[in-house]
């Protein structure tokens, strides 16, 4: 045997048992999850959201919400936020250096006048160019700078802030009216809390009314619809899994609860990243755990923000391509924590998982299918077991995407209609016979850019919500 | 394919029947969940069912009762024994909406089948206590008032919290003692949390709280949620205690929470005793030691509150601000205002807005 079969073999055989480790952690964190997400149901049933949300003792709070040319939902994501049941909150909109008319529809909406705000934090940003404060709700304040990136933008809303927590929201997700509430649950539960993440689910298809989403449909295209359970995937299985194991590693930048003296003290967000929000929660583990600071990072599966997802596949590629950077500008930048018993689960449970599986995942998988394929061809592989391999991947992604609906279905059920329920079942099946393995190639592409230094974000072409 | 078959084949290549054997069971696994999946949205459709069937079977009675023009008795008769758990949540909605006589007649209502809610506080699940707790704390507050005074000592953290929130209202500040003796169960909760929930008990609470405020031996955290309890219930007498934690004292926390109700309750003669924090070491400190002397100092602290405006803490500038405002010092702040000081702006929009 030559030594390219001797490679081909060895690299087929690493495959195979990438691929039985890489199933056999999403099978542990989504029994995990199971477990956990029962126990939280249940838990659920003591929650008083009216007491709550009357009690004095709940932390003030500060949402900061970066738009960026966000002129077709602006309005609509800032007037949910003005619904929000919740003691004090105050609300930054910061207008990024938008190039359309995002500036002008708040300031029609809401009654702009010029303020004064002080600094607090002394991160340093773009250069501010004006403070506004509404004259219809004095807890709207919308702080208008020079574009210089959404971390940056989240960075100067920090620097104004003056409340305990803050939380980072997308300018266009919608949160629930009772979203806030539910996500500092944590805060007021163990002070230890530093930082706590909601779930995000796509509000595509779905109606909305006065910033709410009032009724939950599937979206009627096709590529959404795959986000959805993939979302569901992600959320309800992997992030409640990983919270279980007291090892999250991402809070999504669209929803999103912090310390903002911690936040502050670790010198707010990266700038230099693509990957911000995840970069922020491994950072700040690794500051307090250097600096042995008890802390809790979680993740609450009830606080629901509603986003719009993108709809083409060219958008979705470059959303893809992003998240793929992120994670590797992330996890390169603290490879220090790669197997480090000093961070705990974090660098030996999590970190490993993140950067073995996750991130290299897209490379092992198109070489993988590549590899499969010479040994096909050379007569390396009979058809026989590279069925059977294909098969078993076809099974194992079926029930883990089957797995996700039926954790909602045991916990939130927000899709209460039966046709929706049958079509996410469907979908399991379906997502594997192209949508998976087009994902795996925008992340490989997302892999490429890092290495050619790309920092590009990626333009995403708002739609608007379907307002009834 | 007989069984003898497959274990030739095993017995030829093992491989190929572990595999096979993986597809079909992960085949099954993925069927599986679909059907969890599907019987899950049927048992939840079922029981949105029955409990609208519930509910419109109850409604009318329960409300006729409430309003006088049906018994008890002919309520009672709608309920089967299997149904009483579902009749007591029922119920709480009520109850959480109605007061006084309304709700006590609820609480009659209730009363028959809440011996079977307490028995679930032996339940093996943390969870299902603690709604046995609520349930009881909302509906039987009196006549369970020891289990839920035991509940405090519940080996889970959630159930003893939900005991402690249910006690500690005004109807039963009696029991508030027993919360107070047990603060150190709840050391990971939110200290402004605490503190809200004993104030909920209102000013009977403000001796017991004095006390511990007062008690050097006690966790200065403990006595730093009595501090802030104190101050939401606007109680003036806490604060010569207040004061004296001032000169006795180093806890950041403490000294913060006690700045802050004297700024709230504190009177002239506490300003000597906050004047040697406008120089603290910790931000905090200075910045409700400034807001403070702002709230209660003389006209001769307006100097130190005009100085604090240069602090290196914002925040310590920001309550220096304040307190020029609150004070009327309207004249220094114009001073500022006016001036090339780097906090100028600061000073003209407290000037103008009020706020900054």
């Amino acid at each position: 045997m030559g030594p390219f079969l001797v490679l081909l073999r060895g690299f087929n055989l690493l495959v195979l048992a990438y691929f039985v480790v890489l199933n056999l952690s999403y099978l542990i964190t989504g029994l995990v999850a199971l477990r956990s997400l029962r126990r939280y149901v249940r838990r659920l049933q003591t929650l008083d959201l009216d007491d709550l949300v009357g009690s004095q003792g709940m932390p003030p709070i500060t949402l900061i919400a970066p738009a960026y040319n966000e002129e077709k939902t602006c309005v609509e994501s800032t007037r949910s936020l003005l619904t929000l049941r919740y003691g004090e909150v105050e609300v930054f909109v910061v207008n990024d250096g938008s190039g359309d008319a995002t500036l002008d529809r708040l300031r029609e909406a809401f009654d702009l006048e010029p303020a004064y705000l002080l600094p607090i934090g002394t991160i340093v940003t773009a250069p501010i160019r004006g403070i506004y404060r509404s004259r219809l709700h004095a807890r709207l304040w919308v702080i208008d700078k020079q574009n210089g990136g959404k971390a940056d933008t989240l960075n100067a809303g920090l620097n104004y802030s003056r409340t305990p927590l803050f939380c980072a929201i997308d300018a266009d997700s919608l949160l629930e009216r009772d979203a806030l509430t539910r996500i500092v649950r944590p805060f007021v539960e163990d002070e230890r809390t530093i930082a706590a993440g909601g779930i995000i689910r796509i509000a595509n298809g779905c109606t909305v009314q006065e910033g709410l989403v009032t009724a939950v449909r599937l979206p009627r295209e096709l590529l959404p619809r795959f986000q959805v359970l993939e979302y569901l995937r992600a959320f309800l299985a992997g992030r409640m899994g990983w919270h279980e194991l007291e090892s999250t590693l991402i809070i999504s930048g669209a929803f999103g609860v912090f310390r903002r003296d911690l936040v502050v003290a670790v010198g707010g967000y990266a700038t230099d990243t693509v990957g911000e929000d995840m970069e922020l929660v491994v950072r700040l583990h690794r500051h307090c755990r250097e600096r042995a600071i008890p802390y809790r990072i979680g993740f609450v599966p009830d606080p629901v923000a509603w986003t719009e997802c993108p709809a083409t596949m060219a958008i979705l590629a470059r959303q893809r391509d992003r998240w793929q950077r992120g994670l590797i500008e992330t996890l390169t930048r603290h490879r220090a924590m790669l197997l480090n018993p000093r961070y705990g689960r974090v660098g030996m449970l999590a970190y490993p998982y993140f950067f073995f599986l996750e991130m290299l995942s897209p490379i092992i998988e198109v070489f993988g299918y590549a590899s499969f394929g010479t040994a096909l061809l050379l007569g390396q592989a009979t058809p026989i077991y590279t069925t059977a391999f294909l098969l078993l991947a076809f099974g194992l992604g079926v029930g883990l995407s089957l797995a996700a609906v039926a954790l909602e279905e045991l916990g939130f059920r927000r899709y209460p209609r039966w046709k929706d329920l049958l079509h996410l079942l469907w979908l399991g099946v379906a997502e594997n016979f192209g949508y998976r393995q087009l994902t795996t190639w925008w992340r490989l592409r997302g892999t490429i850019t890092f290495l050619r230094k790309g920092k590009m974000w990626g333009r995403m072409e708002r739609r608007g919500f379907e307002v009834a | 394919m007989s069984v003898r078959e497959i274990w030739d084949l095993y017995l030829a290549r093992p491989e190929l029947v572990v595999l096979a054997a993986a597809i079909i069971g992960f085949f099954l696994l993925a069927a599986g969940l679909a059907a969890t999946a599907i019987l899950l949205r049927v048992k939840n459709e079922r029981t949105r069912r029955r409990w609208e069937r519930l509910e419109s079977r109850w409604e009318d009675p329960v409300v006729e009762a409430v309003m006088g023009s049906a018994s008890l008795d002919q309520v009672w008769q709608l309920v089967d024994r299997s149904e009483e758990l579902s009749f007591v949540a029922f119920l709480i909605r009520f109850a959480r909406r109605l007061a006084g006589s309304e709700r006590r007649l609820i609480e009659g209502l209730a009363e028959p089948y809440l011996a079977r809610v307490a028995e679930q506080l032996e339940r093996r699940s943390p969870e299902r206590r603690a709604v046995a707790v609520q349930t009881l704390s909302v509906l039987g507050r009196r006549r369970y008032a020891h289990r839920l005074v035991a509940a405090l000592d519940d080996p889970s953290p959630l159930v003893a919290m939900v005991a402690a929130r249910a006690l500690a209202s005004r109807e039963s500040p009696d029991f508030a003692a027993a919360i107070l003796s047990r603060l150190r169960r709840f050391e990971p909760w939110r200290s402004s949390f605490l503190a809200s929930m004993l104030s909920s008990v209102g000013p009977a609470l403000a001796p017991a709280l004095i006390r511990l405020l007062a008690d050097r031996q006690a966790d200065p955290r403990a006595r730093s949620v009595a501090a802030e309890a104190l101050r939401e219930l606007h109680e003036p007498s806490a604060a010569d205690v207040a004061a004296g934690v001032q000169v006795d004292e180093s806890d950041r926390d403490l000294l913060a929470s006690t700045l802050g109700l004297l700024a709230d309750v504190g009177r002239a003669e506490h300003a000597a005793a906050i004047r040697p924090h406008l120089v603290a070491r910790e931000p905090i400190v200075r910045a409700r030691a400034v807001a403070a002397l702002g709230s209660i100092g003389a006209p001769a602290d307006l100097p130190n509150l005009l100085a604090a405006l240069d602090d290196a803490s914002p925040w310590v500038a920001l309550r220096a601000a304040e307190a020029l405002r609150d004070a009327g010092a309207t004249k220094a702040l114009a001073g500022a205002g006016g001036s090339s000081h780097p906090r100028a702006p600061l000073a003209r929009a407290m000037l103008t807005a009020g706020r900054a």
